[in-house]
């Protein structure tokens, strides 16, 4: 195959390509799903990274500045003010809790440690392609999570967001774990499913497929705009 | 691939943290780091590779002002486990840490990214973490993957998901 390389794929994705390159690189990508694949990849990336840092992280608010070397220093186990990961760029939102301890832990070892408070963890996955497999291991790690925040009266709660191609796990026909996410949903109240509506209405639109969705999952207009939703309420994102 | 090949996504990211530098971007002087988690649970080598590429290009745009981690988690535990186990594996159909991939691990770890690895999926995959596992300083085991991304947010990690 005659690849492009990364530089071209960063170059269009940053839109530095002339428009002559652009063109044969367009050809490329239709040429080549692999390519096309990365490209989307790389986009999605930008797309991440631009949204980190549009956002200041939490740790600014958390940080006081006259403490010196402060990433270590906290990690030796002072507390410190958390809000969680993006609950202090939100201290205007009626979801901050900029009061919540979190104690850290200097090996990065032991899991979500104790707010000082009993304010809910919050998790939001985002199931975006069409690797099944890949998304029931997500729900392996979730369940023990469930499990272990049940067990040590935490409260938790999990969304699981699918949309594009990560629709199939909760669509009737194509879903290969119809009957685990049963289980899971039944068993964890404080664990939802949810469809996009416009991953629904395209697949009719543009393929004539009628998607039927398991009764266990719960239909939203848009995935993207609800997940986008979740993260400024403060919630954990983490994707599929 | 020529070289300095990754220069516009570097620039990219160059920018946007000079421009952010004032408030966050601080190094061991006393001053604060930005935190950055990178989530890889895909199963192609192909794909980890780029991903450390990215943390890479991160680490070298940012220098002292980053502290990342890497949370290998799912089938991403891949990037670490050794051709020879392969041929016990449960479900796992690639063993990525061959010497192009370990070169780039070690490299990484050396400059202070750690990597976190999900036991969970080792558990999993039957993978042993003594005799499977590429070993460096700054890779670790931890008891669940996705437990410690949410973790990690908590801390205010911002997560990136290559």
């Amino acid at each position: 195959m005659n690849r492009h390389d990364e530089f071209d794929l960063n170059a269009y994705v940053d839109g530095e390509l002339t428009p002559e390159e652009n063109l044969a690189l367009l050809g490329a990508l239709q040429q080549d799903p692999e390519l096309a694949k990365e490209a989307c990849q790389l986009n999605n990336l930008k797309a991440q990274v631009k949204l980190a840092y549009a956002s200041p992280p939490g740790l600014q608010a958390l940080q006081r500045p006259q403490r010196k070397s402060a990433w270590m220093a906290v990690a030796a186990g002072l507390l410190m003010a958390a809000a969680g990961g993006v609950g202090g760029w939100l201290a205007s939102s009626p979801m901050a809790q900029p009061d919540r301890l979190v104690v850290l832990d200097p090996d990065g070892r032991g899991q979500a440690p104790a707010s000082a408070n009993s304010e809910e963890t919050r998790i939001v996955f985002h199931l975006t392609t069409p690797d099944q497999a890949a998304a029931a291991e997500l729900l392996d790690d979730v369940e023990k999570m469930l499990q272990a925040y049940e067990a040590d009266g935490r409260p938790l709660r999990v969304e699981i967001v699918s949309n594009g191609e990560g629709l199939d796990i909760l669509r009737e026909r194509l879903s290969d774990y119809k009957e685990r996410i049963h289980q899971l949903a039944q068993r964890y109240h404080n664990l939802t499913f949810v469809a996009c509506k416009n991953t629904i209405d395209r697949l009719k639109v543009q393929q004539g497929i009628e998607v039927n969705i398991i009764p266990d999952a719960e239909v939203i207009d848009s995935g993207v705009d609800y997940v986008v939703k979740r993260q400024q309420e403060g919630w954990i994102y983490i994707r599929g | 691939m020529r070289c300095g090949g990754y220069r516009p996504l570097s620039q990219f990211l160059a920018i946007l943290l000079i421009a952010l530098g004032a408030t966050q971007a601080q190094a061991d002087d006393g001053k604060e780091k930005i935190h950055v988690v990178y989530h890889v649970n895909s199963e192609s080598a192909r794909h980890q590779m780029a991903a450390l590429r990215s943390v890479r290009n991160h680490l070298e745009a940012e220098g002292d002002g980053i502290e990342i981690r890497v949370v290998l988690q799912g089938r991403g535990v891949s990037m670490l486990v050794l051709p020879d186990a392969l041929l016990h594996l449960n479900g796992l159909h690639q063993a990525n840490a061959t010497p192009q991939m370990t070169a780039l691990v070690a490299e990484l770890s050396q400059r202070g990214v750690r990597f976190e690895v999900c036991a969970n999926s080792l558990q999993r995959h039957a993978i042993d973490p003594d005799h499977d596992l590429y070993t460096a300083d700054n890779i670790v085991i931890v008891p669940n993957g996705v437990a410690e991304l949410a973790r990690l947010q908590q801390q205010g990690y911002l997560y990136i998901k290559p």
